[in-house]
């Protein structure tokens, strides 16, 4: 589970080296403040959030068994911890895909095809912090943790059938917040 | 959505999410975070926690109170009373130490003890160091 570079690590932390803890934060600060930027679609309060997720693993690292992915481990609190600020919020977003229409993935293609490289995966993050937290976090963890559905499932506590459930409606939903936005540029190539 | 157009949603969305990148927090964010850490560990640390507990240490303070007040009422201030006659007040130290006048220390003996002196004080900023990199002795 655990590499013995990653053993060491976390054995020098709890003899009280603070100093050690600084390159584990330094390895998962990407990928947790990008998780929770996309699942509260706010700057500050992502990076208060990541803040607060690396103090709750520094404090329960002494009860961290090492029977997972130390990722697994960091990310899970991570995804918990911008659950739990969530539900301090009063409105939350709802997005409902049952009455979609079918999309015509070609059109769309072409008008992010159009797009400068940057421009489209700004677009893609606005997108993202659109959809409910939930989904925007599982694209987010799928797509950067090598699309494995089982160290998500260790994740988020989720049965991996279930899991490929949500995933399928989250690609849903975030196609049709794109064709929102790609809706001008469709009718602009079209003529 | 049919099986042809699950697969088409599944393909536009692995290349629509191929062109996002991980974001990353501040350029401080590592040092703010140390900072909050290390000001929470030394709280932790500095904690002070008495090794009697309080009401032990006021029950004992009460009871010498108590004995100091009864003997005081018992046999008052008078020396020439009680268990404060047997005490020998003029007690001489002189020959405690009376071997110390024939003393003489060579000057080998004199500069050794200062060095050891001076190296004493020199490891302290030696293990300050030390114990700053590391976090500990072991």
């Amino acid at each position: 589970m655990l590499t013995t570079k990653e053993r060491k690590l976390i054995q020098s932390i709890r003899k009280g080296n603070t100093r050690a803890f600084s390159e584990l934060v330094n390895t998962y600060k990407d990928l947790v403040y990008t998780l929770t930027l996309r699942m509260l679609g706010n700057r500050e309060e992502a990076e208060e959030v990541s803040q607060d997720t690396f103090i709750k693993v520094f404090n329960s690292l002494e009860h961290f068994k090492g029977d997972s992915k130390i990722s697994t481990w960091v990310y899970r609190i991570a995804y918990n911890t911008c659950l739990d600020r969530i539900r301090l919020r009063k409105s939350r977003k709802f997005l409902d895909v049952g009455e979609m229409q079918d999309f015509i993935f070609t059109e769309m293609d072409t008008a992010l095809d159009k797009m400068v490289r940057e421009e489209r995966g700004r677009l893609v993050g606005q997108c993202l912090a659109k959809l409910p937290s939930e989904d925007a976090g599982l694209l987010t963890l799928f797509y950067f943790e090598e699309k494995s559905l089982l160290e998500i499932e260790n994740i988020l506590n989720v049965p991996v059938n279930s899991l490929k459930v949500q995933l399928f409606r989250a690609r849903k939903k975030l196609a049709a917040v794109l064709e929102g936005h790609l809706k001008p540029e469709i009718l602009q190539n079209n003529g | 959505m049919d099986e042809q157009q699950n697969k088409e949603l599944e393909a536009f969305i692995d290349k629509v999410m191929g062109e996002t990148s991980l974001e990353s927090p501040s350029p401080d964010f590592t040092e703010k975070l140390m900072a909050k850490i290390e000001t929470q560990s030394q709280k932790q640390v500095f904690v002070a926690h008495p090794l009697l507990p309080k009401k032990l240490l006021t029950f004992l303070f009460l009871a010498f109170v108590a004995g100091f007040i009864y003997l005081l009422m018992t046999y008052g201030l008078d020396s020439s009373q009680g268990w404060f006659k047997n005490i020998q007040w003029n007690y001489d130290f002189s020959k405690t130490w009376s071997w110390m006048e024939g003393y003489t220390a060579s000057k080998a003996t004199l500069y050794a003890v200062l060095l050891f002196g001076v190296l004493f004080f020199v490891q302290i900023p030696w293990l300050k160091r030390y114990l700053d990199q590391h976090g500990t002795l072991g």
